[in-house]
């Protein structure tokens, strides 16, 4: 029999009770992804733990680095020794392990050498939780809720993951947390855990309800004494309600500075509320609120940026070496509504139009807005750094567009050590271009590495079934016209209305992917590298590198015949050192 | 031979080889000094050479001070020559220009144990002075050739992100 089970999972149970196969189908409708570093190996912990404590003395300390090195030592003599003997047996494992064909030998999880590994933590629409290894797409744990629903106003499916506590910390553990609704009652579904072993922390292993609704939620600016960062929850009183309690402290500090904003689809305004205290709780008062037309459009989408990206460079250098600073506002936030009016003419046909907002989410201050007018969605933005680009199809000239809006401030910074919203620079200037994009695309998203050093590529999830990675220099509004000699300087590529679709672009060269739902992209241990994991009807998971591997030595790197020449060069030196100090000793007793 | 030895009466055989033949011949030690002749004579030619000595060492001075200044035109011909462009030539060049004067600087002490005289003091100050003029033509040519950090955006690399003042979350109403 083949069974199609609650948690989406498709079993052929056998007559005789066996299980022959199983698949998870659930992965078929991920809504969230996250991607979590592995843990340290246990000699790299050790070394953390020295730097953890402060409190000891030069003694102790001394101590500990001589055993951490002795253990090092150790684990150092026995992996050669091994490296010795396993040569010896390793035609004979390989017998055994072809025979067994099981897939029981995958390595423990730690962290490699470059940390490219990760734990994907995927939250599907099913209710169910997995947690798959990077490198062969494994399921490592899983965890099902039947009481967990999506939250689905305006008609999106959504579930939050939020990553509390990364693996950077050491003693203390990873930490991840699912919020969602629950079926019957609808009020908030809790749901925190280890990503690494899955195992619940803080709540029971069902899940905690909570007893009130949850309209929005947020993550604190600031993190613990034990780098933990809370989660705000709002419900329809306007209330706040941190989880874990433990980072209410954290929120009595910075509540100040903490600041949230709702979008509400069916009345078309926007509010923004600060953090007051009220009697030992707080709550949420209304400061601002923006009011886009219901009559005349609804907004589809409210877009911000990655909360924890690093950008690296504050401005870019133009051709004759001066500096345009650019406008990083960390809580901007792009908001798309898309509307539709009937022209007053002899076809008068209906057409719609999108309308861009970038607003300040602190202030409520629209910093720009444009509008599309015969544009229609589906609208996808992707908003990072200092720019955003989002597509739209034209109904005019009916192809797909893609258009790009970067911010800067001008050739001088207001402000070069902190930005703050209240006193940000007034308007900043948008500079524009839109682009023709040949092929029909589903989604995209942005590459993103761990220092913000490495060029950007957007990568396109086509409706052909490939995805394709442009490098984000294609998509720069200072593309100019008629390439001049500062342009060439610059290094902006000449502007051509169509955007460049070459098949070596394709980063899943003979795969398709159809039906791409999202992809989700996290920076790697490497500052060239991104990982990009593509989900929807299936998962996709792979490595990109903008601008080249420039971070790594490459494979054929002659270390033997580089070392053999310094040391022939330093031979030669010493001893032509001393036969000429020979023969002039030689020479002045003629 | 009997004409060589043939002498005048009255010439002087300065050689002293007559001495033995004929003591008609005046010799040498019979004259008497003229008028107003000194035998002490080394004293004058003395004082001539300290003079000589002295402008010499005042002109070997001046050469070694206006040294630096003379190869100033000479360097501006080999960077003009040398070009704009970042390659191994001018590189090579802009490289030997800038340590003459800064070798130069580290071994004054030997070159101001050759300069003395009475403007001894001018003489260095001259020197000093050629030697930073060189330095600062060398500089000027890094400045053509771009190399020099003059701009803003040499310093944008060195600039620390800005710091998040205020934290914000939201989004569309669930």
């Amino acid at each position: 029999f083949a069974i199609l089970s609650e948690d989406y999972s498709m079993q052929m149970v056998l007559k005789a009770g066996k299980i022959a196969w199983r698949r998870e189908e659930a992965l078929a409708y991920v809504l969230s992804v996250e991607m979590i570093d592995l843990p340290v190996s246990e000699n790299q912990a050790k070394y953390e733990d020295e730097f953890g404590s402060h409190k000891d003395d030069i003694a102790t300390m001394f101590m500990k680095r001589f055993k951490t090195q002795i253990s090092q030592l150790k684990t150092y003599i026995q992996q050669q020794l091994q490296k010795l003997q396993g040569h010896r047996h390793h035609h004979h494992d390989t017998e055994a392990m072809a025979e067994s064909g099981s897939d029981d030998d995958d390595e423990d999880l730690t962290r490699d050498e470059f940390n490219l590994n990760k734990l994907i933590v995927l939250v599907t629409g099913a209710g169910k939780v997995f947690g798959v290894r990077s490198t062969n797409g494994h399921i490592e744990w899983e965890h099902f809720f039947p009481e967990l629903a999506p939250f689905d106003g305006n008609n999106q499916q959504k579930l939050l993951l939020f990553v509390q506590r990364t693996t950077a910390h050491f003693p203390n553990p990873p930490q991840c947390t699912v919020v969602g609704k629950h079926k019957g009652t609808g009020n908030g579904f809790l749901f925190s855990f280890n990503p690494i072993s899955g195992e619940p922390v803080d709540t029971p292993p069902t899940g905690q309800v909570l007893n009130y609704r949850i309209t929005q939620t947020s993550m604190l600016g600031e993190l613990d004494d034990h780098f933990l960062r809370g989660i705000l929850l709002m419900d329809p009183d306007n209330q706040i309600h941190v989880f874990p309690g433990k980072c209410l402290s954290v929120l009595k500090k910075t509540f100040g500075s903490q600041y949230m904003f709702v979008a509400d689809r069916e009345t078309g305004f926007i509010k923004g509320y600060r953090t007051v205290p009220n009697q030992g709780k707080f709550l949420m008062e209304n400061v601002w609120t923006v009011n886009l037309q219901k009559k005349q459009q609804t907004i589809t989408q409210v877009v911000g940026k990655r909360p924890l990206e690093q950008v690296h460079s504050q401005g870019r250098v133009l051709g004759d070496r001066s500096v345009l600073y650019r406008y990083l506002n960390p809580n901007l936030v792009v908001v798309v509504t898309e509307g539709e009016f009937i022209e007053q003419s002899q076809r008068g046909g209906v057409f719609n139009t999108i309308n861009l907002y970038l607003l300040d989410s602190v202030t409520g201050h629209m910093v720009f807005h444009c509008s599309h007018k015969r544009a229609k969605g589906p609208i996808t933005v992707v908003h990072s750094e200092n720019w955003v680009v989002y597509n739209y199809f034209n109904q005019k000239s009916r192809r797909l567009e893609m258009a790009v809006l970067e911010l800067y401030e001008g050739k001088e910074q207001s402000n070069s050590t902190a930005f703050s919203s209240f006193s940000s620079p007034r308007q900043p200037l948008v500079l524009r271009q839109s682009y023709i994009m040949p092929l029909f695309i589903s989604t995209m998203a942005t590459t993103v590495t761990e220092k913000g050093i490495t060029s950007k590529q957007i990568i396109f999830a086509l409706k052909l079934g490939g995805l394709l990675a442009l490098p984000k220099a294609l998509l720069d509004p200072r593309r100019p016209l008629v390439p001049t000699q500062e342009t060439m300087e610059e290094g902006t590529i000449p502007y051509i209305p169509e955007l460049p679709v070459n098949a070596e672009a394709i980063i899943n060269y003979n795969q398709s992917l159809y039906n791409v739902q999202g992809i989700h992209t996290s920076p790697a241990g490497l500052e060239s590298t991104s990982l990009v994991l593509s989900y929807g009807l299936d998962l996709y998971f792979t490595r990109v590198q903008p601008s080249k591997m420039f971070d790594v030595l490459k494979e054929d790197f002659d270390y033997f015949f580089i070392s053999a020449v310094l040391l022939g060069m330093f031979v030669v030196t010493i001893a032509t050192q001393k036969l000429s100090a020979r023969r002039a000793l030689s020479r002045a007793w003629k | 031979m009997s004409s060589k030895r043939k002498l005048h009466k009255w010439s002087i055989d300065f050689s002293g080889h007559g001495r033995s033949k004929s003591d008609r011949q005046v010799q040498v030690q019979d004259i008497r000094a003229p008028v107003g002749y000194t035998e002490s004579t080394g004293t004058i030619v003395e004082q001539s050479g300290k003079e000589a000595d002295q402008k010499l060492i005042d002109k070997r001075s001046w050469d070694i001070a206006l040294g630096p200044l003379k190869q100033i035109p000479m360097n501006f011909f080999i960077m003009w020559m040398a070009g704009n462009s970042i390659s191994i030539f001018p590189i090579m060049m802009v490289g030997m220009m800038f340590f003459k004067p800064i070798q130069a600087f580290i071994s004054v002490q030997n070159t101001f144990v050759m300069i003395e005289g009475s403007q001894a003091i001018i003489q260095k100050f001259i020197y000093i002075f050629g030697n930073f003029v060189c330095l600062m033509l060398a500089m000027y040519k890094c400045q053509t050739m771009g190399l020099l950090p003059t701009h803003a955006s040499d310093w944008l690399a060195f600039m620390d992100p800005q710091k998040r003042m205020e934290w914000s979350g939201g989004g569309l109403y669930y």
